[in-house]
């Protein structure tokens, strides 16, 4: 090194180390710095975001609520019922309390004493709670009933498909929508139609006279996400006497 | 950082600090913007520390000019701006030294080139990495650099 950059670099040293340095808290970053319109623009961000959460919580809060309360009213199905072996379902000793989680669907056949089967209104209603209910409306099926009677509705077997349902434990019914005397007797998915009209229904058998007369609902559990079939609405003999027919939901 | 852990680097740092701020406050003639340069480069070392721990005022230097904006690369950008402000305080207390009076006869990229190469001790190769132009430039830039110094010494005798 030339004497000349030696001297260069002694005065830099000598001088540049004179410089005064930052208190040593603020060697690091920790102090930054950050004015007081910052500092507010930040607390006001903070309880902007939080605010928004609440209010988007609340309002899923709300909404699945009113899910729960509200009765869908999905479009009718007319097709005719898969008989997929699913599980029968019978009288549960526990009621399960409707609750979230994909929502289930329940699915079955419809009958009425006659060659045509009047527009239903399909009713789930929860045994837990009755003003927690899911319904579908279905179509007139079969002929007029001024024409002259067939031996059966045409087409494919009536069916109704409710959809939408939160899991728990239902009764399951139908009310006729149209205007008829005695319209407020129902059908009921029923001890009788598990226990007498599947078993020998299906099997194109008369039913036995021993078969008992039980015309008691039977429960329907609905879990997460299962769509639980053969739950066929065709008991519509429960205002015999020594049974009860539920009433139509309002 | 396996061997390279955040007490080693916060050690380091700290060790460097008083020279490399110095040094960056030479370079800018900011004390605020050298400090800032020099925390981004703190928290730069946390996250991507340099490779080893032998040049660490170095790459300190690099990265604290890097930060700043008015480093050297935006200088080269800008041309030869970046006269010393006659109202700066930084500038001001250099302008009390023998050496601040000499770095004010500098442009921005001069000053940052002069000061790596007398205050820091870094190498010509060091340098150039530093600041982001090749070795030649920095060995015409530290020539020019003194011959200007000269000049204003001499006027200034």
């Amino acid at each position: 090194m030339r004497d000349q950059d030696r001297d260069l670099v002694h005065l830099f040293v000598r001088d540049l180390d004179e410089i005064e340095l930052p208190p040593r808290d603020r060697w690091r970053v920790a102090a930054r710095k950050e004015s007081l319109v910052m500092k507010a623009s930040r607390y006001v961000l903070y309880a902007t975001a939080i605010a928004a959460v609440l209010v988007v919580a609340l309002i899923a809060s709300f909404a699945l609520r009113a899910g729960n309360q509200v009765a869908a009213s999905p479009s009718p199905t007319i097709a005719a019922v898969t008989t997929s072996p699913t599980p029968t379902p019978t009288a549960a000793t526990a009621s399960p309390t409707p609750t979230a989680g994909p929502a289930g669907a329940i699915t079955g056949a419809l009958s009425y004493p006659s060659e045509f089967i009047p527009p239903l209104t399909v009713f789930a209603v929860s045994v837990a709670d009755q003003h927690v209910l899911f319904s579908v409306d279905t179509p007139r099926f079969g002929a007029d009933p001024s024409s002259q009677p067939t031996a059966a509705p045409p087409g494919p077997r009536p069916s109704y498909t409710i959809t939408g349902v939160t899991p728990g434990a239902y009764y399951v019914f139908a009310f006729r929508r149209d205007t008829f005397i005695g319209n407020d007797i129902p059908a009921v998915y029923s001890r009788f139609v598990v226990d007498c009209m599947q078993p020998y229904g299906d099997a194109q058998k008369p039913i036995p006279s021993s078969c008992p007369n039980d015309h008691t609902l039977v429960q329907v559990i609905v879990r997460p996400g299962e769509t639980v079939s053969r739950i066929d609405v065709t008991d519509w003999n429960c205002s015999l006497p020594g049974s009860t027919c539920p009433p139509r939901p309002r | 950082m396996p061997e390279f852990t955040v007490k080693r680097w916060e050690q380091l740092y700290d060790r460097a600090f008083p020279q490399v701020y110095r040094a960056v406050v030479a370079a800018t003639l900011d004390r605020e913007r050298a400090l800032d340069g020099l925390h981004d480069a703190f928290e730069e070392g946390l996250r991507h520390p340099p490779s080893d721990d032998r040049n660490v005022e170095g790459w300190l230097y690099r990265v604290a000019l890097r930060k700043t904006r008015r480093g050297l690369l935006r200088a080269l950008r800008e041309g030869s701006l970046g006269e010393v402000p006659a109202d700066d305080p930084s500038a001001a207390v250099l302008q009390r030294l023998e050496v601040g009076r000499l770095l004010a006869l500098l442009t921005k990229r001069q000053r940052a080139i002069v000061v790596a190469h007398y205050y820091l001790g870094l190498s010509q190769k060091e340098i150039a990495e530093a600041v982001g132009v090749r070795r030649g430039t920095v060995s015409a830039t530290v020539s020019q650099s003194l011959a200007r110094m000269r000049k204003g010494e001499a006027e200034h005798a």
